[in-house]
């Protein structure tokens, strides 16, 4: 990536004596990008934001916007938060209350932009009509409701056309309508051309409908960082599965390669994937784990299918399990059932389908699944 | 009534008050916002000694230092004049007999301020000198006020340190509380009275005045709702 036009980031900072957040990544900042960085609570997801920001200072690193270094701490360089071209919205939004909303939207303006009040003023309106809330302006912040105080936050870090926009968790604690409201929002603010906007979640379902790119981080380190699709869909590690909340993970050993499918022996018996690019080298005897998601997991009762292991006569379908009903959670919109197969394999299906079938705890049952649906990852033991 | 007395008294609490801004703001600052935590302890206790110590004590010690020992040698080579028995060293006294009312007041109004705000404010591009006179000044105006009323408050009614360190010497150290010993070692009781009660009267004004803007400190938020 051209140096001018990319977000180079390296840190290094210990937080305890067994906590260590360490992060390398490389981001292009044109035409704009989207970041989300992924992971469950207390994986140094915020540590890595207040970094950016320059209200933490790590123990090592660099961070480069473009040409502008603005830390470099083997050449003793930081340049304090206020010098840094952010905006940053915390979850606790973080509204001076002694200033009414247009003010707290135009606060810094006039130094970090160089405006007179009047342009400063002019700013802050623009920046409130964005987020469209511009009839509140001379509201004072604690009379405003969750959502509004979240765009007023938001209104007061676009307003100083920010390179790096920085978000944590801009949609958590919201009502969905805010919700709604705010992330388009965010999506259109975040194309703005030559901004890079790093925003961090523990919502699977936010990031999937925001973000370009996805980091998933766990225990202060950077699993991985792709496109949302790539990493989403084939996981590098099984960690990372897990975090984005892959539900079934077996593992295999390969047999062989027949026709480009790959023929897994595993404690769920035989199971045969289809063979892609990014699966490595693929020979027998090689450990993996088969990596596949709830929902494309279908089932039907044992009675419905009669075929050979290994294969179905009549079915496209190139995987069945046949396994006994350990439990059955009803959820809001689908229910999770949990199905003993030698292991516990765990399938989505809808609430109508669950009254259909008529099945209960006990039962036993066929899953099925397609060769396509299933992701190898390697395995070292 | 020693009008004189109460001039010069009402005259040292400004200059007592002025001077504590200049040096509490940077100490309170530094106690609720430093990091160095070992010091801030040996700080905070060194600022709170005048809280328990007799104020003659102070008084001894001042007196020694400002004597033909040490500050006292220094200062009358700078100047020409002795510290002790002055009103400059009345000042310094002072100073230091309300620096805890000052440095609590305030240090206690800074830690209360949200740092995340502290933060909003740095990332919206104001310095840490902008961001105190912008967030962390307006949202402690409550300490300020407090701070300024008891240091002004205390400092007029001081004695001890001031007639250790500052003797009698009207219209020069003869302060207000001076002037009422004066005034009962000398039988005036009906002076005394007046004086008694326009300094009562005073300190009752303006500490109901700062209580009664603050809503009380001692209320209970939040408990019954």
């Amino acid at each position: 990536m051209e140096k001018k036009k990319s977000f180079y980031l390296k840190i290094e900072k210990d937080l305890s004596q067994d906590f260590r957040v360490e992060v390398e990544l490389t981001l292009p900042l044109f035409p704009s990008s989207l970041i989300a960085i992924f992971g469950p609570s207390g994986s140094g997801k915020s540590t890595l934001l207040r970094c950016i920001a320059g209200l933490d200072i790590p123990d090592r690193g660099i961070i480069r916007v473009g040409e502008e270094l603005w830390l470099d701490t083997e050449k003793k360089i930081n340049v304090p938060p206020y010098k840094r071209s952010i905006g940053y919205v915390v979850q606790e939004e973080a509204l001076f209350p002694h200033l009414k909303v247009q003010d707290n939207v135009s606060y810094g303006l006039k130094n970090q932009l160089k405006l007179t009040q009047a342009e400063a003023r002019d700013k802050a309106r623009q920046a409130l009509r964005k987020v469209g809330i511009e009839h509140l302006a001379s509201r004072w912040p604690q009379t405003l409701s969750g959502g509004e105080r979240r765009r007023v936050a938001l209104a007061r870090a676009i307003a100083r056309e920010p390179k790096l926009l920085l978000l944590d968790e801009p949609l958590n604690g919201l009502d969905f309508k805010s919700k709604e409201y705010l992330r388009q929002l965010i999506e259109e603010i975040a194309s703005e051309n030559g901004r890079l906007t790093v925003l961090i979640s523990h919502e699977k379902t936010e990031i999937i409908q925001m973000a370009r790119f996805v980091g998933i981080i766990d225990r202060g380190k950077l699993l991985q960082l792709g496109e949302l699709r790539e990493v989403f869909l084939q996981p590098e590690t099984v960690e990372v599965a897990k975090i984005i909340g892959i539900e079934n993970i077996i593992p295999g050993e390969i047999l062989d390669i027949i026709n480009g499918n790959v023929r897994m022996k595993t404690p769920i018996g035989l199971v045969e994937a289809v063979l892609k690019e990014n699966m490595g080298k693929i020979i027998s005897g090689k450990k993996v784990f088969c990596v596949f998601r709830a929902e494309d997991l279908s089932l039907c009762k044992p009675d419905g299918v009669s075929a050979p292991a290994g294969g179905l006569q009549g079915f496209s379908v190139r995987n069945r399990f046949i396994g006994i009903i350990k439990k059955i959670k009803v959820n809001e919109g689908f229910a999770q059932v949990f199905i003993d197969c030698g292991m516990v394999l765990t399938a989505l299906i809808s609430h109508n389908a669950l009254f259909e079938m008529k099945i209960k705890e006990g039962d036993s049952v066929c899953s099925l699944l397609k060769a396509g649906g299933i992701h190898l990852i390697e395995r070292d033991f | 009534m020693d009008w004189i007395a109460l001039w010069l008294s009402l005259k040292l609490s400004f200059w007592t008050t002025i001077c504590l801004y200049l040096l509490g703001i940077p100490l309170a600052y530094w106690l609720s916002f430093g990091k160095k935590r070992k010091w801030k302890i040996l700080v905070d206790s060194i600022v709170s000694l005048p809280l328990v110590l007799p104020p003659t004590v102070l008084g001894f010690y001042l007196l020694i230092l400002f004597g033909n020992s040490g500050i006292g040698t220094v200062y009358s080579k700078l100047f020409g004049k002795s510290l002790v028995f002055s009103f400059e060293g009345l000042l310094i006294a002072s100073i230091i007999y309300s620096l805890p009312f000052m440095v609590q007041n305030l240090a206690g109004a800074f830690s209360l301020v949200d740092s995340k705000l502290i933060e909003a404010s740095l990332c919206c591009g104001e310095s840490q000198w902008n961001t105190f006179f912008k967030v962390i000044f307006p949202l402690s105006l409550q300490g300020f006020l407090r701070g300024t009323v008891l240091s002004f408050t205390h400092t007029l009614g001081e004695f001890g340190i001031v007639l250790m360190v500052g003797g009698d010497i009207p219209g020069k150290t003869r302060t207000i509380s001076i002037a009422l010993y004066d005034q009962v070692e000398g039988l005036n009781y009906q002076g005394a009275n007046t004086t008694a009660l326009v300094l009562l009267l005073f300190s009752f004004f303006v500490l109901f005045l700062v209580y009664s803007t603050s809503n009380s400190q001692w209320k209970r938020k939040n408990l019954f709702i």
